[in-house]
């Protein structure tokens, strides 16, 4: 095993932690906005540590760059998704409880 | 069992599981976006497969264009009935499937059925090694000019079946503009989404991005995966985007150059064919000479009318979005 290995692996265990722990609440939290919330960590933190460990798997900088320009395109995709989605929830809870 | 393997194994039970629960689904909405979850499995499954272009064309067209197209139409045809519906944005998570009888399902099960299994066991029966077209179509590929095998089938050995796959394209178009034209009534339609500055900020940031990308797909598809299929699909996606945001909606008004766009992907292939035939070979049988300068210029035309034909089937029935709520807004900004 390399040292990248050794460095990679501590990262994919962590990054799987946090998409396990995204889903756990995803299907778990009673209301869409917890949800959300519990899903922002998995898209921000668990994929951002896996890039990462890729990153250094991969081995070249120009493979390595390509993969930080992913992370930032889905946290600036997701986070907008996030927002649509729990404004779209907030104006269904108004219409339903005026 | 190597890690591979259980990937597969977990891939090809997943895709199983994620199809079933999108025919069952007891919502619309669920199965949609079920159906958008099993395209992006498929592109994975077709990765597993070492086939990255149709890989990228599932992802782009199977799960990204055609889902959009689908919470586009949910939109259209889930929402309360014409008479009860105020101004309220209705849940599309309560729009139950539509029923259709029982006998129906079953016999087109039992039909679909019957085609899968002849197929299958078609393909089980044929002898080993089967001489098909692989090894002609492979020794084509390796004097070809262009490297990209996936190419160099598309748009020279297949370019019949891609001329006739573009003319499909163009006929689907011309259908989404007749029933635009006819402004066909919807008695159950959804209020259109709320229009958003964060949406708008979003588009002005990734639609140059997803140009660049097309732009690459375009030029890489010579050598590489990519071509004029994905680059076209990234751009139609382009366009969706800048549909959702509300940005440039009068440039995608039915114009001329609109029309002329819409026909070029199937014009180049004419084009093409005809030039070959003017040089005394057959129907898209290109002179050796021209094939390399043939199918660039084949693949540009396609990206341009392929990435418009997709926005404007998304477009012709896509609504402006209703201005943002202050209200809304102003909660999330003072809370």
């Amino acid at each position: 095993m390399s040292l990248v290995d050794i460095l990679a692996l501590p990262l994919l265990a962590a990054s799987a932690l946090f998409f396990l722990g995204g889903t756990a609440g995803l299907l778990r939290f009673p209301d869409t906005h917890s949800r959300l919330h519990a899903l922002a960590k998995a898209d921000t933190l668990g994929l951002g540590l896996l890039v990462l460990a890729v990153a250094l798997i991969a081995g070249s900088l120009s493979l390595a760059l390509k993969l930080l320009v992913i992370w930032l395109v889905v946290m600036l995709a997701s986070s907008c998704a996030t927002y649509l989605v729990a404004r779209h929830t907030l104006e269904l809870d108004e219409r339903r409880e005026p | 069992m190597t890690p591979g393997l259980l990937f597969d194994a977990l891939l090809a039970l997943g895709l199983v599981v994620v199809g079933a629960s999108a025919l069952f689904a007891t919502t619309l909405f669920k199965a949609v976006v079920l159906f958008i979850a099993f395209g992006l499995m498929m592109a994975l499954a077709w990765v597993r497969l070492d086939a990255p272009d149709i890989a990228l064309a599932e992802a782009a067209i199977g799960a990204g264009l055609t889902g959009a197209l689908m919470l586009d139409a949910l939109g259209h045809v889930a929402g309360e009935p014409a008479g009860r519906r105020a101004t309220a944005a209705s849940d599309p998570d309560d729009a139950p499937v539509r029923a259709v009888p029982r006998i129906a399902r079953l016999a087109l099960g039992a039909g679909l059925g019957a085609v899968v299994g002849a197929v299958g066991w078609a393909a089980l029966t044929f002898p080993v090694p089967y001489p098909g077209l692989a090894a002609i179509a492979l020794d084509a590929v390796a004097v070809h000019p262009v490297s990209n095998a996936a190419t160099v089938v598309l748009l020279d050995l297949r370019a019949w079946d891609t001329f006739l796959e573009m003319l499909v394209l163009l006929l689907a178009a011309l259908g989404t503009l007749v029933l635009k034209a006819r402004a066909i009534h919807e008695p159950r339609a959804i209020a259109p989404a709320l229009g958003s500055e964060m949406l708008d900020a979003l588009a002005r940031r990734l639609v140059p991005l997803m140009l660049l990308v097309a732009g690459y797909l375009l030029w890489a598809g010579t050598a590489r995966s990519g071509g004029a299929f994905p680059a076209g699909a990234i751009l139609g996606a382009a366009g969706v985007m800048l549909f959702l945001a509300d940005i440039g909606r009068d440039r995608f008004a039915d114009t001329r150059g609109l029309r002329i766009a819409l026909g070029s992907g199937t014009a180049a292939f004419l084009g093409a064919g005809l030039l070959s035939l003017a040089g005394g070979s057959a129907f898209l049988d290109y002179a050796p000479a021209w094939t390399y300068p043939t199918i660039l210029a084949i693949e540009i035309v396609l990206t341009l009318s392929i990435g418009i034909t997709l926005a404007l089937i998304y477009g012709a029935s896509a609504r402006e979005p209703r201005s943002p709520d202050p209200e809304l807004d102003a909660e999330e900004a003072h809370p």
